[in-house]
């Protein structure tokens, strides 16, 4: 892993630059105020920023959000494009958690009429949708034929199969289908996905019964459904097992071809090919194939959200529980962005980062033509969680691209050490937010103040133009790993 | 103990540095042992034989690793310790033959830990120092 002098130049009170030096064939950009970049001092998630400056074909700056932290390879956080014919594809810029992703359900119900019956929503939910490391279904388990389906469906499998609506297609990023391969996916990563659809998992994912406090742009709110009151689902997870497997398989065969293409890695993790190459396009079948995972076990949980509300409230209200959007962090995908005034393709690669496409972008759905695209933002499960939409500033700075979430600031270690004496749980219900969770250690890990403050970093992404806040979210229930 | 857990952001760094090669490699499993099931004791009720090869050290405790975390994330195989057999060392490429001792996760007695998504080659260290070896390891969380 090589180091590199890190120069850092304030361009504006929300943009920094990191100077093109050595090996580096472009600068870095960063988001974030002052106070975002204290944050980062000891942090080497700036030499991140220029290690993914040295990949060949890179278009543009290589891009961090204000919710950058040190990842592996690409920092979290990061956006980086390729050109379609000189750049390259690396499975270390999207990440082990293939579409780890993020989406919103709106409910028909207000706070006054979730709080009486909050714990029996929580609990019904922690039995639903099964929980943890290794978490896995008892009632679906997926003959191989099946499996393939999934991988080559995504979303619309669940829908076909009665896991929701054809409506809920329609509020999804790619309408929740990537031309995912199959045949590119080995039988390991397929032995580690059948049974592990429609489940959380753990770390960071959860599951959050919430509700809108405040409503920035009251026009676009309501065309979502969030008007102030409104109780709403956050579901964050991702491939699980099986996108773990895609990402370790192709990393094998990228540092392979990496020496083969001859091609100069900072780190190793970086390892990629060109875009031409067969490896590059066995990895790209085989991580659309996992992205398709990914949503399809977003869209199942989303069924067992509903079939909880159903439960607890009714089936009218499971009936009336509307997708307001779904959206991949951990992606690389072809676009079209314009560079110079002209239309090129790249592959955009997200890594702890959101698609964020202005109003007016052909790939959107009718219904969100007009508003943008829907971003969520979810922040820590003590304070808060933002919707916003895209903006075109995104568009023609970050290549479509927004912040993921409130950033970590705090190792593991050091929150479980803070956590230790206190009893966190006890402390959330005080606040009035219930936590569920299949590991003491995953709650101590995941408390509030390991993150950084999602209204700071949501703020800069509001001011610099890469997004648009449009409602703020507050948790109720949380179900953890 | 050889090993450390490094402060890292979001995931979790593990230092190891071991009199020898062979030493360092039993101290990588007692790394996943905390990994996976906390600081409670695990016993080695039940024995798994493995094999291992790569073109290098670092390699060599990525590919242990990954059995390691596979068993326990497809059988949850805890591991108590791993006895070795037959081990090849640089100059040679390595390889290792043996057994990870150990028994199935027991929620009552094990403690629960975040999931371990995957070793990353991502400062990747294993290498001869002048007092034995040294390893660094970030585990993907």
């Amino acid at each position: 892993m090589s180091q590199t002098q890190v120069t850092v130049e304030q361009i504006d009170a929300f943009r920094w630059r990191v100077p093109r030096t050595g090996g580096m064939r472009t600068d870095g950009l960063i988001f974030a105020d002052a106070e975002l970049m204290h944050d980062l001092e000891g942090d080497q998630c700036i030499q991140q920023v220029i290690n993914v400056a040295h990949l060949p074909g890179i278009v543009g700056p290589s891009i961090a959000m204000p919710d950058i932290h040190w990842g592996y390879g690409f920092p979290i956080g990061g956006v980086a494009a390729f050109d379609e014919h000189e750049g390259v594809v690396s499975p270390g810029g999207v990440g082990y958690d293939i579409n780890c992703g993020v989406r919103l359900l709106r409910t028909p119900l207000t706070l006054d009429q979730v709080r009486p019956r909050l714990r029996q929503l929580a609990d019904t939910l922690y039995r639903q949708i099964p929980s943890g490391v290794g978490a896995s279904r008892s009632d679906l388990k997926l003959s191989p034929k099946e499996l393939d389906q999934v991988l080559e469906r995504g979303a619309e499998w669940a829908v076909h199969e009665g896991y929701g609506t054809p409506r809920d297609l329609e509020c999804m990023e790619a309408g929740g289908t990537l031309p995912g391969e199959p045949a590119q996916v080995s039988q390991h990563a397929k032995q580690r996905g059948r049974n592990q659809l429609g489940t959380v998992g753990s770390g960071n994912h959860f599951v959050e019964v919430g509700h809108v406090t405040d409503v920035y742009d009251s026009a676009v709110a309501t065309r979502l459904g969030l008007a102030p009151g409104t109780v709403t689902v956050f579901i964050h997870s991702g491939s699980r097992g099986l996108g773990y497997q895609v990402c370790d398989d192709y990393l094998d065969r990228m540092v392979r071809a990496a020496d083969k293409y001859g091609i100069t890695l900072p780190d190793q993790q970086l390892c990629c090919a060109p875009l031409g190459s067969p490896e590059a396009r066995e990895y790209l079948g085989a991580m659309n194939a996992a992205a398709n995972y990914a949503f399809a076990n977003r869209q199942l949980m989303s069924h067992y959200v509903r079939r909880s509300l159903a439960d607890v409230f009714g089936a009218d209200v499971a009936a009336a529980t509307d997708l307001v959007y779904d959206v991949c962090h951990n992606i690389a995908k072809f676009e079209t962005h314009t560079v110079a005034g002209s239309p090129r393709r790249l592959c955009v690669h997200r890594k702890g980062a959101t698609r964020a496409f202005p109003p007016g972008h052909a790939e959107l759905h009718q219904r969100f033509r007009d508003i943008g695209q829907p971003v969520l933002i979810p922040g820590d499960m003590g304070r808060y969680s933002f919707v916003l939409v895209g903006t075109p500033g995104a568009f023609a700075e970050t290549f479509g691209s927004t912040c993921h979430g409130a950033g970590r600031r705090m190792s593991r270690h050091q929150a479980k050490k803070l956590a230790r004496p206190r009893n966190i749980p006890r402390e959330l219900e005080e606040r009035g937010i219930l936590v569920r969770a299949a590991s003491r250690a995953t709650v101590d890990e995941e408390i509030p103040e390991a993150y950084k403050d999602v209204a700071r970093v949501v703020d800069v992404v509001h001011a610099a133009g890469i997004g648009r806040k449009v409602a703020k979210l507050t948790p109720l229930a949380v179900v953890k790993g | 103990m050889t090993y450390r857990f490094v402060p890292h952001t979001a995931d979790i760094r593990a230092s190891i540095e071991a009199p020898t090669f062979r030493r360092l490699l039993e101290d990588l499993v007692q790394v996943l042992r905390e990994l996976v099931a906390g600081d409670r004791p695990v016993q080695p009720h039940t024995a798994r034989v493995i094999a291992v090869q790569a073109p290098d050290p670092p390699e060599l405790l990525l590919a242990l690793s990954r059995e390691i975390l596979d068993a326990f994330q497809l059988d949850g195989f805890v591991p108590a310790r791993l006895e070795i057999d037959t081990l090849t060392q640089p100059p040679e490429p390595p390889s290792l033959r043996g057994r990870v001792l150990g028994e199935q996760f027991d929620p009552a007695r094990h403690e629960t830990q975040p999931e371990i998504k995957a070793v990353t080659r991502h400062g990747l260290v294993a290498e001869p120092t002048t007092e034995g070896w040294r390893a660094a390891l970030l585990f993907d969380v």
